[in-house]
């Protein structure tokens, strides 16, 4: 019983690890392309040790754009998005999910009706409404509108919240509990894997858009990095190296907050983790 | 050379001015209170009082006349890299070299122009944008854009400037939109290696189609499974051959599009033919293997492709990325009774919004840009051509040019030159044309029935701006 | 005051207090969305369904021409074509990632050694740039010297070629979605964190198999984070392009011109708003359809806490 428990096992680990070792591949990829001359990237097939490193890459990065600069302005408009898209997401979706009124369910469609809709069709209007409100060249179409929730979290949140059993909310209110004492107290503490999944995704989208920044943003120096990135390309020939250096460096803070959150947001609730 | 080092050469900010006089009154505030040393420090503060307050008199006086005679405007370009460097030292000499029109220039992707088209239809755009060339006629119809044609007569500017067939460039109906940047032009490349390997001159490249179509498949080799090893020669850019057997997308004239003119359709048959001898999905599946561009693994450096299309800039391109490699450029080989000097050009383009606030500014930067002393560093800067004749003569761009350019640069002079056509539909039309090609390579359309197909499409879309 | 629920014939019954109240806490937590909705989404949402009645280029006014551009649509072979693809990549990808990334998601919830590196290697994909994992897969798949490929010939198949071939390339696409299944995977995770030992140990003293636990434990209450992965998989797919428009171009021969990506085109590159927003409307009634019928059949989804 035990040997096959064991064989069992290391099947299983095979398996992950040859998964891992295939999805490590862009990864490297990415972390070997930013130190590659600029002539051995696009060797087919690829190698992977770039011979030599050229760890100059990065200081060039450093230096031919302002890129601390553009992280500075990418975290300001990241940070304060996730923020507020958490905050408000978190309590609409409590209305969605655990309180009982007419019309919830239409509200709830047209909500997730306003993310099937393609962007392009609604980028122009929206422009021209935020150009009228006098918001263009500044940060606040991309700080405001996160304080009236994301659909995705609101969406995600409210699944989990339906998730949570009622028993304790149910004899809170009995208690006299009100409302908003049983959603901060109670259900908000047993929702944190999604709060903090909803984060990491919005987190992802917020630090990575493009479009967005590249129409509200009309000063440079305001330049998030996913438009700043582009000033190191000219028109024939992307800079990959740098380019990969630059997308290396935008993309740690999400892999070191999503590993060492994991303790944090995976596991540890309550009402029952689960392991094995 | 980002903006931020830009801003502190302007001179007369008004926040340094503010800063020194609070330093003044603290100063004094201090020595007050300090009787013992009343007089010496009485006076040197008040000394350091009456200068600091004097200087800001100054300031506020001199400050609102130069603020005024001042124009600041908004400049949109897209280049990046070595590219963008080149164009910010432009800028910042034009900045320097006077004071009444300041350029404050920011990079900006254009990608397939939404932040040009959201800033243009939020009525707050930028004074000077740099556009792709299938955006000026659709932006000019639309009255977006300034006409430029009086400020270039004022500025003494005419048709005998510009390169030949470049002076309508950028026009629709008559009336230009833009001016070209630099100039892009295509020429017939072949590999003199590959050439002499296979026993054939290497200086002589075909001249007809029979001669073209001969030479490709002595030097296409495919191996034991039938894969393509090397190919001769693969028709890429169709619109130069719908040229060269004597076709045209549109009448130069009367401004009538024809795509399903006879000569296009010639040409299209005969690209028919090269999908079905040697098997688009052969082809295709080559082509998967083929390196970036702009490395040394581009398929023709490489000795994959034997012959191709290649602009002006592969002679920068080969310098860096292949140095050793022997080739030759010239003129498209073409049928008898055809165009045997095509020269197909792009380009990209600067316009002035109709709406933008500092339209004399913008005007002003415009001509000092395109002049030919600015218009020739630039282009040698890109490795393109610049579109004006003085600008050939400029020493910054003679002593770029080497025997090959010096060939692109004489299609360019002497050969029929062609732009895409001036129409207000955007990549519309390229992309009926590619649809066309597509259909001809799946055989669900004969040559014929493509092109028609494309010119009802396109011929139905522009119904749309009568 | 007492409200009853009797009435008079033909008018609507009046809320009780209750109800009242309840209506007001429920639009008050909502309220943020609510007021977000009005000022920021429904103008332009409003903008893009009367767009889809008129020529718009975005630089000169819209003109009405009713319902030509949903003539023009239906009459468009590319309209055919690209919705097709879309349907297609939809129809495979979303149930092969589905299944993955709940597989993965499964494995990755035992406790096993790396457990966090292993978790976070299955992530990584998802945040490298579209054009670095375009040429990797383009590498990939690469019919003459790709890894794929050659693997194929040591079993003696000759490989397809993939995403230069108009056949393949539509599961080349599939193929390629492999390494996106990180995210849908961390929000299993997160559900699969919502799951009480207490079952689990409940079904053991039951006697219960591997496979009984899975089907009669795990999935049910997994089932709402499926719901979700299930609809923001339409959702995304329907939407989705750019990865698509880096690796292909939408070729070869419109074999992977997906809607967005010719939506995209008909906005920006042919100055063809109208006929966009046209589009645009065809597929939020699609995709609303789906939606909805999704909805109505969801009575698999089980709500341990719902109201």
């Amino acid at each position: 019983m035990k040997a096959r428990r064991t064989w069992g096992r290391v099947v299983l680990y095979l398996v992950l690890i040859a998964g891992a070792l295939f999805f490590l591949t862009p990864f490297a990829w990415m972390v070997s392309t930013s130190l590659k001359p600029d002539d051995q990237v696009f060797l087919i097939p690829p190698t992977w040790i770039p011979d030599p490193p050229m760890w100059s890459n990065y200081l060039r990065l450093m230096t031919e754009i302002p890129f601390l600069r553009y992280f500075g302005n990418t975290v300001f408009v990241t940070v304060l998005s996730v923020t507020f898209y958490l905050a408000s997401s978190a309590v609409v979706a409590y209305g969605f999910a655990k309180l009982r009124w007419p019309g919830r369910e239409m509200l709830f469609y047209a909500l997730l009706a306003t993310m099937v809709l393609p962007p392009q069709v609604t980028l122009i209007p929206q422009f021209v409404m935020f150009q009228k409100l006098g918001w263009v060249g500044t940060f606040l179409p991309l700080i405001v509108p996160p304080l009236t929730g994301s659909a995705f979290a609101v969406f995600l949140l409210r699944q989990f919240y339906g998730a949570i059993p009622n028993e304790i909310s149910d004899s809170a209110r009995i208690d006299g509990a009100s409302e908003w004492q049983i959603f901060t107290r109670i259900i908000l503490p047993l929702a944190r894997p999604a709060l903090a999944t909803a984060s990491l995704f919005i987190f992802i989208w917020t630090w990575t858009d493009f479009l967005n920044p590249l129409i509200y943003l009309t000063d440079d120096r305001t330049y998030t990095l996913a438009v700043g990135l582009q000033q190191l390309s000219s028109t024939r020939a992307a800079a990959w190296p740098l380019l990969m250096g630059g997308s290396l460096l935008m993309s740690l803070p999400i892999i070191l907050l999503f590993f060492f959150a994991q303790k944090t947001f995976i596991e540890g609730v309550s009402t029952g983790g689960l392991k094995g | 050379m980002t903006n931020g080092e830009h801003r502190n050469a302007i001179p007369n900010d008004p926040m340094h001015g503010a800063a020194g006089a609070r330093n003044g009154h603290g100063a004094e505030a201090r020595s007050d209170r300090r009787a013992t040393r009343v007089t010496i420090q009485h006076r040197r503060s008040l000394r350091l009082w009456l200068t600091t307050w004097s200087t800001v008199l100054g300031l506020a006086l001199v400050l609102p006349t130069t603020a005024m005679a001042q124009t600041e405007i908004t400049f949109w370009y897209a280049w990046g890299g070595s590219e963008g460097q080149a164009l910010q030292a432009l800028v910042d000499e034009y900045n320097q070299g006077q004071s009444e029109v300041q350029v404050r220039s920011s990079f900006v992707p254009i990608g397939d122009g939404e932040r040009i088209l959201a800033t243009l239809a939020g009525g707050a755009p930028p004074d000077l944008i740099t556009v792709w060339d299938w955006m000026v006629v659709p932006l000019g119809a639309s009255g977006a854009l300034t006409a430029l044609d009086e400020p270039l007569a004022a500025a003494g500017v005419t048709e005998a400037d510009y390169l030949p067939g470049i002076w309508t460039y950028g026009s629709y109906q008559g009336v230009k939109y833009g001016l070209p940047t630099t100039l892009n032009v295509y020429g017939f490349m072949w590999n003199k290696d590959v050439f002499a390997e296979a026993g054939l001159d290497p200086e002589a490249p075909p001249r007809t189609i029979a001669e073209l179509d001969a030479i490709a498949e002595q030097l296409t080799v495919t191996d034991a499974r039938g894969n393509l090893r090397r190919l001769g020669f693969f028709p890429n850019v169709s619109s130069i051959y719908f040229y060269a057997f004597g076709g045209q997308l549109y009448d130069p004239e009367t401004l009538e599009v024809t795509i399903d003119h006879p000569g296009n359709v010639a040409a299209m048959e005969w690209l028919a033919r090269y999908y079905e001898t040697y098997d688009i999905n052969k082809i295709r599946r080559f082509q998967a293997g083929w390196g970036d561009l702009a490395s040394p693994y581009n398929p023709f450096y490489r000795g994959q492709l034997a012959m191709q299309e290649g602009g002006q800039w592969e002679v920068a391109f080969t310098r860096q990325y292949a140095p050793d490699l022997n080739w030759g450029v010239t003129t498209f080989p073409a049928p008898e009774g055809g165009r045997p000097d095509v020269a197909p050009v792009q380009g990209s383009f600067w316009v002035v919004p109709a709406r933008a606030t500092n339209q004399d500014g913008a005007l002003d930067f415009l001509t000092w840009l395109t002049a030919p002393e600015q218009s020739a560093r630039f282009a040698a800067a890109l490795a393109n051509i610049p579109p004006r004749q003085a600008a050939l003569d400029m020493p910054v761009y003679r002593e770029t040019i080497t025997p090959e350019l010096q060939t692109y640069i004489d299609m360019l002079l002497t050969g029929y030159v062609y732009t895409p056509p001036p129409l207000p539909v955007g990549l519309y039309l390229s992309e009926q044309l590619n649809q066309a090609l597509a259909a001809v390579q799946d055989g669900t359309a004969s040559p014929r029935e493509a092109l028609e197909t494309a010119q009802r499409n396109v011929l139905r879309e522009l119904e749309k701006y009568r | 005051m007492a409200r009853g629920p009797a009435t008079a014939p033909g008018t609507r019954p009046k809320m009780s207090a209750k109800q009242r109240r309840e209506l007001w806490l429920g639009l008050a937590f909502v309220s943020p969305w609510l007021i977000g909705f009005v000022v920021f989404t429904l103008y332009p949402v409003v903008a893009s369904f009367y767009f889809s009645f008129t020529d718009y280029n975005v630089v000169s006014a819209p003109r009405w021409v009713g319902l030509r551009n949903y003539v023009d649509l239906w009459n468009d072979p590319l309209f055919a074509k690209s919705l097709y693809n879309t349907l297609y990549l939809a129809a495979i990808g979303i149930p092969v990632s589905l299944f993955l990334s709940l597989v993965i998601a499964m494995l990755l919830n035992r406790k096993m050694r790396f457990q966090g590196v292993f978790r976070t290697i299955y992530f990584l994909p998802s945040v490298v740039p579209a054009v670095a994992v375009a040429l990797l897969w383009r590498w990939f798949l690469n019919p003459d010297f790709g890894p794929v490929n050659q693997m194929l010939e040591a079993v003696g198949i000759a490989g397809p070629g993939w995403l230069a071939d108009p056949t393949w390339s539509k599961p080349a696409l599939v193929l390629t979605g492999l390494w996106g299944v990180g995210g849908s995977m961390v929000i299993y995770l997160a559900g699969l964190q919502n799951v009480p030992v207490q079952l689990y140990e409940a079904a053991d003293l039951d006697g219960a198999s591997a496979w009984q636990r899975l089907r009669y434990v795990t999935l049910p209450m997994l089932s709402p984070v499926i719901l979700f992965n299930l609809i923001m998989g339409i959702i995304t797919s329907f939407q989705a392009f750019t990865n698509i428009y880096v690796m292909t171009g939408g070729g070869p021969s419109n074999s992977t011109l997906v809607y967005a990506l010719y939506l995209y085109q008909n906005a920006f590159q042919f100055f063809r708003m109208g006929f966009a927003s046209a589009m645009a409307w065809v597929l939020m009634v699609i995709t609303a359809g789906a939606l909805v019928l999704i909805f109505r059949t969801s009575g698999w989804v089980y709500y341990e806490g719902r109201s």
